[in-house]
């Protein structure tokens, strides 16, 4: 018979929450790092799910299918705070820390690292090791700190591995604004967790 | 220019043979996602042979890629008041249609 019964998947709504609300959960909350933001988007998932359920072909599993809801989501949620981060000018102005904190911007040396911010060794112990839950407590902060719109593209440069030329597409930035916000954010980071980790 | 201008016109100059850190660190994260030029690469790998505060860099830029995709798999419980908010939600919209 050539005509075998082909998995399809059914939806079954009144199962989501039992089956899916702490795996959306996690995926929401690890890439905004705030649960109400979370919450919310999980929320707005379902409830579009609902609205578009009449068009599932059931191709893809349940799961799959409302991962992929959520993801647009996120995305969705990235580029609003990329074009209009909810943090003033100034105060976004604050949280980033000037090149010339990094690197020397006088001097017969134009661009070596300086003195006191420059990378020191990291001798991750056990006891500090990037397995423990303080350390993922450190990093969500750190992440926390970074102005709205470098978190964003930081964000989607590691969800699920987005190609830079889509990242700047997404939000709408141009190539080589995008490699100096992800310098600036990395060198940000980088000082963060050598501050609040290491030495802790 | 603003200052974001004026950094962005910065990198956008032809790289010389010379690299300062600045301009190292830089093209260290831009070839953890695309492939250099072939005169950036060998710029970057000069620069890499002596410098050992870029070296550093490049380890813990390394470290932090690794702890940052791994804090994107792990679990977080949702609240059980949040799941039994949204389970009401869900009924009360699926007894609408």
């Amino acid at each position: 018979m050539s005509d075998v019964a082909k998995e399809i998947s059914i939806l079954n709504p009144e199962k989501w929450i039992d089956s899916y609300a702490d795996y959306l959960y996690s995926f929401a909350y690890n890439r905004v790092s705030d649960e109400e933001t979370a919450k919310d988007l999980v929320q707005e998932t379902f409830l579009s799910a609902l609205k578009a359920r009449d068009g599932f072909k059931g191709e893809a599993s349940e799961k799959t299918w409302l991962v992929s809801i959520l993801k647009r989501k996120i995305i969705d949620l990235y580029r609003k705070n990329a074009a209009h981060p909810q943090q003033s000018f100034e105060e976004s102005e604050q949280y980033k820390v000037a090149y010339s904190h990094y690197f020397t911007e006088t001097g017969f040396i134009k661009g070596e690292w300086n003195k006191t911010t420059a990378p020191k060794p990291w001798n991750v112990s056990e006891k500090n090791s990037i397995e423990q839950k303080e350390f993922k407590h450190i990093l969500a902060q750190c992440l926390g700190k970074l102005p709205k719109v470098w978190s964003s593209v930081f964000a989607l440069k590691y969800l699920e591995e987005e190609e830079s030329e889509n990242i700047c597409k997404e939000l709408d930035i141009t190539s080589s604004n995008y490699w100096v916000i992800i310098h600036r954010a990395k060198l940000q980071m980088r000082e963060c967790l050598e501050k609040n980790w290491i030495k802790a | 220019m603003t200052s974001e201008e004026k950094n962005i016109a910065y990198f956008a100059k032809s790289f010389s043979w010379n690299l300062c850190c600045k301009q190292a660190t830089y093209l260290l994260l831009k070839k953890e996602e695309k492939p250099l030029s072939f005169k950036e690469e060998y710029a970057l790998k000069f620069h890499m042979s002596f410098c050992k505060l870029c070296k550093a860099f490049k380890k813990q830029s390394e470290m932090m890629n690794e702890a940052i995709n791994k804090n994107l798999r792990q679990m977080v419980l949702m609240p059980q008041s949040e799941k039994d908010n949204l389970k009401a939600l869900i009924n009360s919209n699926l007894d609408n249609n």
